[in-house]
């Protein structure tokens, strides 16, 4: 990814990079955003302006950061600014709770069992506060180092792995009940 | 919590499958980027046609504003960081007068500029979008 960057941006070709970003990281940031809002529509609409910001600031891009770091970090902070906004604290949003609810679509038995399971894990990890969700979506879902996890969110990694150790003891209790 | 450790196998499609990045919302981001850059264009055209003469930073907005550009109304901040990044890629020049005002003019460079953005050229809108950028963080 990093090598296609400068030759393409020595031809001057912004808009061939941009396309191969959004069509590598699209859905990525798409389920992001939906760790955060928990609203298919709403991550859709935090989608398209996070990608909007990359475009307009894919040329202030510096190679100190891996493109994707760079991605998440816009994304991110995009994302926590729409859940400090007035609008999301004062227009309430049906909730989604599709996970709960959605088909199955494997038939071997076993596989679905195991699928409930992880789909019961997943829907409990969306129950968590904001700052709990992130730090284990990141981590675990994302397979983001701590260090990682630092630097994409501006959090201190003393208080990631605090974050941590409490959010794995929610889950517990959640998954337990 | 070993369950957790497997969640990183899981594809978005098992963990996700409603949440598709489909064409359409590709489109709508498309869609998105092309209305912000005609609005840039006009602005940046605006002001290099505008500074064709001398003017005072006020004088410029309110012809701005005149031309139906709203950009800066709640923000006049941000035309005096834009004018700042301007001045300094030597796209336009600016002076003092007795009277205490700023007055900027367009440069040869910018004329450049500007006779490629009333042809559409795409390439000028590239260069500039730094320039528009490094406006926004310093503005």
């Amino acid at each position: 990814m990093e090598e296609i960057f400068i030759e393409v941006l020595q031809n001057d070709d912004y808009d061939l990079l941009f396309h191969q970003v959004m069509t590598k990281y699209g859905r990525d940031v798409l389920v992001l955003a939906y760790s955060y809002v928990k609203n298919k529509d709403i991550a859709e609409d935090l989608t398209q302006e996070i990608f909007v910001k990359c475009y307009q600031s894919l040329c202030t891009f510096n190679h100190g950061s891996k493109l994707k770091t760079w991605l998440w970090r816009i994304a991110i902070n995009h994302c926590k600014d729409y859940l400090k906004s007035w609008h999301n604290r004062y227009v309430e949003v049906a909730d989604a709770h599709y996970l709960s609810s959605r088909p199955s679509q494997e038939d071997v038995e076993g596989q679905v069992i195991k699928r409930d399971k992880q789909a019961g894990l997943i829907e409990a990890i969306l129950q968590l506060p904001v700052p709990y969700r992130e730090i284990i979506y990141l981590h675990y879902y994302e397979d983001l180092s701590l260090k990682e996890i630092e630097y994409i969110t501006g959090i201190n990694i003393n208080t990631i792995k605090t974050r941590l150790r409490r959010a794995k003891d929610l889950l517990k209790t959640q998954l337990e009940e | 919590m070993d369950r957790l450790k497997d969640l990183k196998k899981l594809s978005h499609q098992q963990a996700f499958p409603e949440l598709q990045f489909t064409p359409d919302l590709q489109k709508r981001i498309y869609e998105d980027i092309h209305k912000n850059e005609e609005k840039e264009e006009e602005i940046l055209l605006a002001i290099f046609q505008l500074l064709k003469k001398k003017k005072e930073g006020f004088e410029l907005l309110s012809n701005l504003r005149s031309r139906g550009i709203s950009k800066f109304n709640q923000n006049e901040g941000f035309l005096y960081a834009l004018l700042h990044s301007l001045e300094q890629k030597g796209y336009i020049a600016a002076e003092w007068r007795k009277d205490g005002n700023k007055y900027y003019f367009i440069q040869s460079k910018g004329i450049k500029v500007l006779s490629k953005l009333e042809k559409n050229n795409q390439n000028v809108l590239i260069s500039l979008r730094g320039i528009w950028k490094g406006a926004m963080i310093h503005g």
